[in-house]
């Protein structure tokens, strides 16, 4: 390509130049460097010609060589060297008192020779305003502060990511991680605790999802950011459990126990079964049993906010030692336990537990009376307080 | 040889035989056994297991029951009720309890070597259990009633109009004293078992024989309202006597608009207009059962329409009561 550039001698040209406008760019980016900023890169070859733009001073030459063979002249980026003070060949690119570093752009790509053609543009960097971007979670609101409450096992919708860039909302492609919080929930022990789930995981903003609660109880983070990571990140609670259970107090009528330090509180109840409980240890210890008769020893119920109440069943030989585990940790067993309707009453034999001789009675009580329900096993009676298995 | 032959063929064929029964009986079941008792067999983290369920359910009871006012106190009602054992029955009958929406007070009248009370019915959230049991307590048995046999004197007083209700009778299923009958290993199948609805079924939701009576069941206010107590009358004929299919909803269609007029008369203060409203629907009970004003001779049919009637005679005296005690009231 044949042509003639100048360097303009004043200030300002008539001719569109790059060095007024990296003048101008100057100017007027001083007052946004405190705002969102990135430089970029441009390659200027000619006031009628388009511009190569990139991130670095290569990509601005590539992106212009790509431009140029569009056009019609066929280029590939050479290198990016000092200013040429002559001529080249056989094009007639004129490159005079030139001090900035300029792309070299050949038709085959290799160094400037007799059989190709080569052109020079500027390359200069500029400094350019990014729109500021943030993500945000949103959801029907919960406890604590929670995005959302939700019961173990059940799913619950509602859940919203968006994006805004200047306070705009954007459609940005969208990430959600979630991750249990450990120890929350009641339970006291961590390894492959299982998160909960979210669908879809990942999408455009404004961005709705659901959340799938697994069966233990507890708190469950949620994490939102965008895919190229250029707004931030939010992050935001599910809170899973029962409302509404009450911690069976200690009384006259009976004995707590079993708590332990993996489970420290198995003693929740609902308001109502808490009250069903009241009406038959009283009529246990005063009516039926008044006399010589241990109170009611009360073993698992619910965990403070429900959900799965796991156990660690193991068989073990007459050394104690385990020669085989039953069950595994965030499942059931226990089975029901989960809502705050059942309890366990010891009946085993030990001379704390209800006397084999009550037994009868006592099924008479909890049926007949007061129209509960149960199954004996393991040497307790598992007591549908409400006469329904939750 | 021919002796060795058959002893292998033997042991083969006995081989396969146990090899298809184990594959056989590795299957989560319930069947019920020779006794009535349900053979439950599953597989839990324990391996696989086999329980024998003995339901309460081997009675076949019938249940009388009268409702009269108390003398000098127009705000009671007095419930009663007699128990028979079916000479059928395989088991003695040890208990019974019912759904009252009120009593007025937490003790039961109970006939001897019986004991009963209310307590709040907290599962529903209103209303109050009300059951008997055997007593005193102990190793006393035989006790509850023997087959064949009937007592009278279960009973509590209500301010409520009587509506047709579930009794609930149940079986003796300890048959030695000494081992826990339904007796598992552990917590039974899983909830994911193709058998945990039935056996949820036969061991939690059904495990007891139920008889229709009259049981507290309409609400009336203090001080007394006519017009809400017909409407609450109203409501039981409409929904659960319909529902029970105890009547068929053509009478119901006859019922209602004199049912209308009474409310109606009772809000304007027209003793008149509500006398003569009763008498109408009164007048419709009687025509489908001409002894409706009898009480306490229900049969083993009162539990359903006998036709030609319309309504079964249980609901037609229990409606035909409550009617009279709104017009007793006015």
């Amino acid at each position: 390509m044949k042509h003639h550039r100048v360097f303009c001698s004043t200030f300002w040209c008539r001719h569109f130049h790059p060095i007024s406008l990296l003048f101008l760019l100057f100017a007027f980016k001083i007052s946004d460097l405190q705002a969102a900023t990135t430089q970029e890169y441009i390659a200027w070859y000619w006031q009628d010609f388009p511009s190569g733009v990139g991130p670095t001073a290569d990509q601005a030459c590539i992106d212009l060589a790509a431009k140029m063979t569009a056009l019609g002249f066929p280029r590939s980026f050479h290198a990016i060297v000092a200013s040429p003070s002559e001529v080249s060949y056989p094009c007639s690119d004129d490159f005079l008192y030139v001090n900035y570093p300029v792309c070299e752009l050949t038709s085959d790509g290799g160094p400037p020779s007799l059989y190709s053609c080569t052109d020079h543009a500027y390359v200069y960097s500029v400094v350019v305003n990014t729109p500021e971007c943030s993500i945000h979670l949103s959801g029907p609101g919960g406890t604590n502060g929670a995005l959302v409450d939700v019961e173990p096992g059940r799913e619950v919708g509602g859940l919203r990511a968006d994006v805004t860039c200047d306070g705009v909302p954007t459609s940005k492609e969208v990430v959600l991680t979630v991750k249990v919080d450990a120890n929350t929930g009641g339970h006291n022990h961590v390894p492959s605790r299982p998160d909960g789930s979210l669908s879809p995981r990942d999408g455009s903003s404004p961005l709705t999802f659901s959340f799938v609660a697994p069966l233990p109880a507890g708190d469950h983070s949620i994490t939102a950011r965008c895919a190229d990571n250029s707004c931030g990140l939010d992050t935001g609670k599910v809170w899973v459990g029962i409302h509404g259970l009450v911690n069976i107090p200690s009384s006259g009528f009976w004995n707590l126990y079993g708590d332990t330090g993996i489970h420290p509180a198995g003693h929740y109840l609902t308001g109502d079964a808490f009250g069903k409980l009241m009406d038959l240890a009283q009529l246990y210890t005063q009516v039926y049993f008044p006399l010589n008769t241990p109170v009611l020893q009360l073993n698992d119920a619910s965990l403070v906010r429900g959900g799965v109440f796991d156990i660690d069943w193991v068989s073990r030989d007459a050394q104690g030692n385990i020669i085989a585990r039953r069950t595994e940790w965030w499942t059931p067993p226990h089975k029901e336990h989960q809502r705050g309707v059942v309890i366990d009453i010891q009946a085993n034999g030990s001379a704390t537990a209800i006397p084999r001789r009550n037994f009868r009675d006592f099924e008479f009580l909890m049926r007949n009376r007061l129209g509960m329900t149960w199954l004996y096993h393991d040497g307790h009676y598992h007591v549908r307080l409400l006469g329904v298995a939750q | 040889m021919k002796n060795t032959r058959s002893i292998v063929q033997g042991f083969m064929l006995c081989v396969c035989l146990a090899a298809s029964f184990a594959v056989a009986a590795e299957q989560e079941s319930i069947v019920v056994d020779s006794n009535g008792d349900y053979v439950i067999t599953y597989k839990s983290y324990l391996g696989w297991q086999k329980v024998t369920w003995v339901p309460a359910t081997k009675i076949n009871p019938t249940v009388k029951g009268v409702v009269r006012a108390v003398t000098g106190k127009p705000d009671n009602l007095s419930y009663n009720y007699t128990v028979l054992n079916g000479k059928d029955s395989r088991q003695f009958l040890v208990g019974l309890n019912l759904l009252a929406s009120n009593v007025l007070s937490p003790d039961a009248r109970s006939p001897d070597g019986w004991s009963g009370g209310a307590a709040l019915d907290r599962a529903s959230g209103s209303g109050f259990i009300v059951g008997w049991s055997p007593w005193p307590p102990g190793d006393s048995r035989p006790d509850g009633l023997k087959p064949g046999a009937a007592v009278s004197g279960f009973g509590f007083d209500s301010k409520d109009l009587p509506g047709i209700g579930k009794i609930r009778l149940y079986g003796e299923i300890w048959s030695d004293p000494n081992v826990n009958p339904n007796n598992f290993p552990d917590e039974g199948p899983d909830e994911d078992s193709p058998i945990y609805a039935e056996f949820i079924r036969i061991t939690n939701h059904n495990d007891f024989i139920a008889r229709l009576a009259a049981v507290p069941h309409v609400s009336v206010p203090v001080p007394f309202n006519a017009a809400v107590v017909l409407a609450n009358i109203q409501k039981h004929l409409d929904t659960d006597l319909v529902s029970m299919k105890l009547v068929d909803p053509a009478i119901v269609a006859q019922m209602d608009p004199w049912f209308a007029t009474a409310i109606d008369a009772a809000k304007r203060n027209s003793t008149a207009g509500l006398r003569n409203a009763l008498q109408e629907l009164r007048r419709l009970l009687k025509q489908e059962c001409a002894d409706v004003d009898q009480e306490g001779n229900e049969t083993d049919t009162d539990d359903k329409p006998v036709s030609p009637a319309r309504i079964a005679k249980l609901a037609a005296r229990v409606l035909n009561f409550d009617l009279k005690y709104v017009g007793s009231r006015i």
